[in-house]
């Protein structure tokens, strides 16, 4: 395949779904930083324009090259996953009592993001290359074993978040590819089940199995008020600053940012500065953008020419939209605070970089599906 | 691709079971469903974000832009100038004067600054470390408050910290009003000082209206007249970040400070400055007589025709200067030492004395109103009670060795002729009842008077009863003959107040009016116009017979013209009347008392001086009366010596 062909069966509404997002992205990492770096009010949102660039470099590269290949170097790619995220633990930078960097001199790379994608294309291919196993037990049971590594390692680190994402990845992955919905109903039971003991019946025998900031979390996640000043304090800063923002915004009036009311408000929190300066109206747009996209990935994953592609579009579109909603839903009170970004949106290289070269990935199953010569046949 | 390419072979041994063209596909119907429910889950939950933020946007907007506000506004508080005191001519006593305080912001100070920076201000402030950093460590306010260390700091301190900025992070100079004293020490006791209001005070209901930290009148006049004083405080709303710290230097909205009201105190400078004056020349009097003890003295200058005070002094004073800014332990050990003896304290209305034979008026006032005795009662001194072994062995002196003689009442004042007097309590004391203290308390002794700043002093006034409650041996319980007699006198239990023996000599001045004493006479506001005219009605009226009247008042003018301050006023240009007194007190020096008012026949001053261990009335307190009478008429008559050797 040409260049001609790869450029007529890139899917640009995608592409413009990605753009649009990104450049609400830095326009509002900017309107929220300005103030930050005396001198310099365009730091953050330079920077982030940068990762940006590189990164829609990557997803370019990522569109051409056939997805088939990553599913020859499946182990290879588990196994530098494994190792980049396990290397945390020995190189790693401590932010705030949690491993997650790596430090580059021009980046901080963080492997568990990048891992998210890794994880997508091996197990994807781990899957794919068992379709005869589809709806045995064993099946799912490797499939668990397989994605549990390196989640382990990433919610050892600690980072609960993140790892929360790792476990929805393959569960959508085990999903796309086909597992019986019974499967599904005895993991829920068991989730169920470990979430009790772990939160009720190990706190009582003494075991620390999770972190007191994050029993906190739950806590006040159901009770803000708990501690308004405290570690409710960001919840309670976050929902007045949305519901300020009222209908259409308080533009350059806002405040929660503007004077550091609201913590963290170009990484976790971003959501409720777009909440605050540009309203429902605003908030509203974004969520557009998202239905573009979540629409987009999940009908490459129908579009895709075969099942490998199927499952990593719908494992990408669901982590999409779990991201999505789970940022935006922390920033509104109706999940628990995790420090998972909000996708092409929040400050943060490796989180960029990653999402954009998962679009990257999703061009490539499309190229690779409308270019595909029975296909075009078919239809005519 | 336009001609089909032909097909690469598999290259691995391993087939691959789906997808290219050996397995064609692949769209499932399992994935088409499954796509399906995805995007069912993903509808609800976009819907569920939706609903929320339609909740929180448009539903509940209004509360939250409140609450976006009340986090970036932030009340300062700006404290209103205080009113000025001003005597009754208007000469400022107390106005503010602009000065600088030290603080220190504790969220500037770095941890690892924190002690070298407190150390250094420590130096330049002359305060103790220890004291800064308890300061800051028990302040419990936000870190981004100005917590105040040192108020009232020189220009050059403040200079050498502003010099070095870097070496001070978080330390910052906050201009403040302070009180000043133009005229000195002059009325210190009267005038009280300003300090934080206590957490008792906060109990209180006088103090209702007050929020803690705020800075209040602390006794004296500043206390009693806070209320019109402090004015009111304003607010700036100004605009702060979520660590508290300004965003813009104009507020974006508040209140002015409306500045305090003057008060107009009944004191007269001049008179008050004489009287102060006054009590240290009878000082000095009573040490060239040999009185080397005389360290304390009080005088009282009412009017009584109102209860105005004119002057009210008490000797030892203070400098009111110590208290600004804080009293330093160094000038509380100072005040508070026993040498000192009681500066803070003013002996006119917080001291208690026995009265000695001003006492005597009393006295006479209650004999001739009980008809214990008549204007022609005449009883025979020849220097000792009783003349006759009535009492067995015990007997009483008069203070003139040999006596006075057959005396009746107005003489009696006049010379102070101790065993008329004897002989009046000796009657008092075998009538039922206790007549003479409840004559004492009716004419003001005994009781506070009403004076209108806090911490007067009771008083005592004995009467059998209390004796059989005070005592707990049985023989202290009795009360005895001896009681009344030397209660007659001014001697015994008896206690009293220089302030209240002026309001009794008021009351025999104006016919029986119980005044009530008062430092407040109204109050300006800033513009000068009187907001407000404090009115001080007589407490009640003692009907005392005109008959009465004459005989005490001729017996006082006569004591003043021919008997024992004759030395000092006889020929004076204003007619005084007036009574000496020289009380005894057990291990100490005499204490001197003279008790008057003037003119004669329209009496418009009562005036008390008292001075501690001073000797003789006539010889040290009337010399000093003399002075303040001619601060008050406008006289210049020099000073007098007095007598020595009389009562």
């Amino acid at each position: 395949m040409g260049w001609r062909g790869y450029l007529r069966h890139l899917d640009y509404l995608l592409l413009a779904a990605t753009l649009g997002v990104v450049a609400v992205g830095i326009a509002v990492v900017y309107s929220a930083t300005y103030q930050d770096v005396e001198g310099q009010p365009g730091y953050y949102a330079v920077q982030q324009g940068v990762y940006a660039a590189v990164g829609l470099l990557v997803l370019l590269v990522l569109a051409a090259i056939d997805y088939e290949h990553y599913r020859r170097w499946q182990w290879a790619l588990y196994g530098a996953m494994v190792l980049s995220i396990a290397a945390v633990y020995v190189v790693g930078s401590v932010t705030r009592g949690s491993r997650r960097w790596i430090e580059l001199p021009f980046f901080n790379f963080q492997p568990s993001q990048f891992g998210l994608l890794l994880l997508t294309i091996c197990l994807g291919a781990f899957l794919v290359d068992r379709m005869e196993l589809l709806g045995s037990r064993r099946i799912t049971a490797e499939a668990l074993l397989y994605a549990a590594v390196p989640g382990a390692l990433v919610f050892f680190q600690p980072d609960f978040g993140t790892a929360s994402v790792y476990a929805v990845l393959t569960l959508a992955l085990l999903y796309f590819y086909g597992t019986r919905w019974t499967h599904f109903a005895v993991l829920g039971a068991a989730a169920a089940g470990a979430a009790a003991f772990v939160l009720g019946v190990l706190p009582r025998l003494g075991i620390e199995f999770i972190k007191e900031y994050q029993m906190e979390r739950l806590l006040v996640f159901v009770d803000p008020g708990r501690d308004p000043s405290g570690s409710g304090y960001n919840i309670v800063q976050s929902t007045i600053a949305i519901g300020s923002g009222a209908l259409t915004g308080r533009g350059a009036e806002a405040t929660q940012t503007a004077f550091d009311f609201l913590p963290e408000h170009h990484t976790d929190f971003i959501f409720a500065v777009i909440g605050e300066r540009y309203g429902f109206v605003g908030a509203c747009v974004l969520l557009a953008l998202y239905g573009l996209l979540l629409w987009r990935a999940l009908r490459i994953a129908t579009l895709s020419r075969d099942m490998y592609g199927s499952i990593m579009a719908g494992g990408i579109a669901v982590m999409f939209l779990f991201q999505m909603f789970v940022n935006i839903g922390m920033t509104i009170g109706i999940m628990p605070v995790t420090g998972i970004p909000l996708p092409f949106v929040s400050y943060g290289g490796a989180a960029m970089i990653t999402f954009l070269m998962m679009v990257g990935l999703l061009q490539s199953i499309h190229v690779r599906a409308t270019a595909d010569p029975r296909e075009r046949r078919a239809r005519r | 691709m336009r001609t089909r390419r032909p097909r690469q072979p598999v290259r691995r041994e391993r087939p691959i079971r789906t997808g290219r063209a050996d397995h064609p596909l692949l769209l499932t119907p399992s994935i088409a469903l499954r796509v399906a429910v995805l995007v069912g889950i993903a509808v609800v939950l976009v819907a569920v974000i939706l609903f929320r933020l339609w909740f929180l946007q448009i539903l509940s907007a209004g509360r939250y832009v409140d609450q976006a506000n009340d986090n970036r506004l932030r009340s300062v508080e700006i404290v209103a100038p205080r009113g000025a005191i001003v005597d009754r001519d208007g000469k400022v006593i107390v106005e503010n004067r602009p000065g600088l305080a030290i603080g220190i912001r504790p969220m500037d100070v770095s941890e690892e600054d924190f002690e070298a920076v407190t150390e250094r201000l420590a130096k330049v402030l002359g305060m103790r470390v220890k004291k800064i950093r308890r300061e800051l460590e028990e302040y419990g306010g936000y870190p981004y408050d100005l917590v105040i260390l040192k108020e009232d700091v020189s220009r050059k301190v403040v200079g050498r910290i502003l010099e070095r900025k870097d070496l001070f992070p978080g330390v910052e100079v906050q201009r403040n009003y302070l009180r000043s004293y133009p005229e000195g020490d002059l009325a210190a006791q009267l005038l009280g000082h300003l300090g934080e209001i206590s957490a008792e005070q906060l109990k209180q209901p006088a103090y209702r209206r007050y929020a803690a930290g705020d800075v209040i009148g602390q006794g004296g006049v500043e206390a009693s007249y806070d209320r019109w004083l402090r004015g009111r405080d304003g607010v700036a709303k100004i605009e702060v970040d979520a660590y508290g710290r300004p965003k813009g230097s104009d507020p974006v909205g508040g209140r002015l400070p409306e500045s305090g009201d003057t008060l107009v105190t009944t004191l007269d400078a001049d008179v008050q400055e004489t009287a102060e004056k006054a009590l240290r020349y009878g000082i000095d009097l009573a040490h060239a007589n040999h009185d080397w003890a005389a360290n304390g003295a009080a005088a009282v200058v009412l009017d009584v025709r109102n209860g105005e005070v004119l002057a009210m002094a008490s000797y030892p004073s203070f400098d009111p200067e110590v208290y600004v800014g804080g009293l330093s332990p160094k000038d509380w050990a100072k005040l508070r030492k026993p040498s000192a003896n009681n500066p803070i304290v003013h002996k006119a209305f917080q001291g208690l004395y026995a009265p000695g034979s001003t006492y005597k008026v009393i006295d006479a006032v209650a004999a001739l109103e009980e008809g214990v005795i008549s204007p022609y009662t005449r009883f025979y001194c020849n220097g000792r009670f009783p003349p006759t072994g009535e009492l067995g062995k015990t007997h009483w002196n008069c203070w003139l060795e040999g006596g006075h003689g057959r005396d009746n009442v107005t003489e009696a004042l006049s010379e102070s002729c101790d065993v008329f007097f004897y002989n009046v309590g000796y009657a008092f004391y075998k009538r039922p009842g206790s007549e003479l203290a409840e004559w004492s308390v009716r004419l003001g002794l005994g009781r506070p008077t009403g004076l209108d700043i806090p911490g007067e002093a009771e008083g005592l006034v004995p009467t059998p009863e209390w004796r059989q409650e005070y005592f707990t041996t049985e023989i202290d319980k009795i009360w005895k003959p001896g009681n009344s007699i030397l209660m007659a006198i001014g001697q015994g239990d008896l206690q009293v107040s220089p302030l209240q023996l002026a309001v009794a000599y008021a009351a025999i001045a104006n016919g029986g009016t119980i005044v009530e004493p008062h430092l407040a006479l109204k109050t300006l506001s800033p513009q000068g116009k009187v907001t407000r005219k404090f009115a001080f009605e007589p407490r009640r009226t003692v009907e005392i017979s005109s008959g009465t009247l004459q005989q005490v008042r001729k017996g006082l003018r006569m004591a003043a013209t021919v008997g024992t301050s004759a030395a000092v006023f006889a020929g004076y240009p204003v007619d005084v009347a007036g009574k000496t007194g020289t009380a005894e007190v057990y291990g100490k020096g005499d204490y001197a008392w003279y008790a008057s008012y003037a003119p004669y026949d329209d009496p418009k001053y009562a005036v008390v001086v008292m001075i501690e261990q001073g000797g003789h009335g006539g010889a040290v307190a009337a010399p000093a009366a003399r002075m303040i009478y001619d601060a008050l008429f406008d006289l210049d008559t020099g000073l007098s010596t007095g007598a020595t050797g009389t009562d």
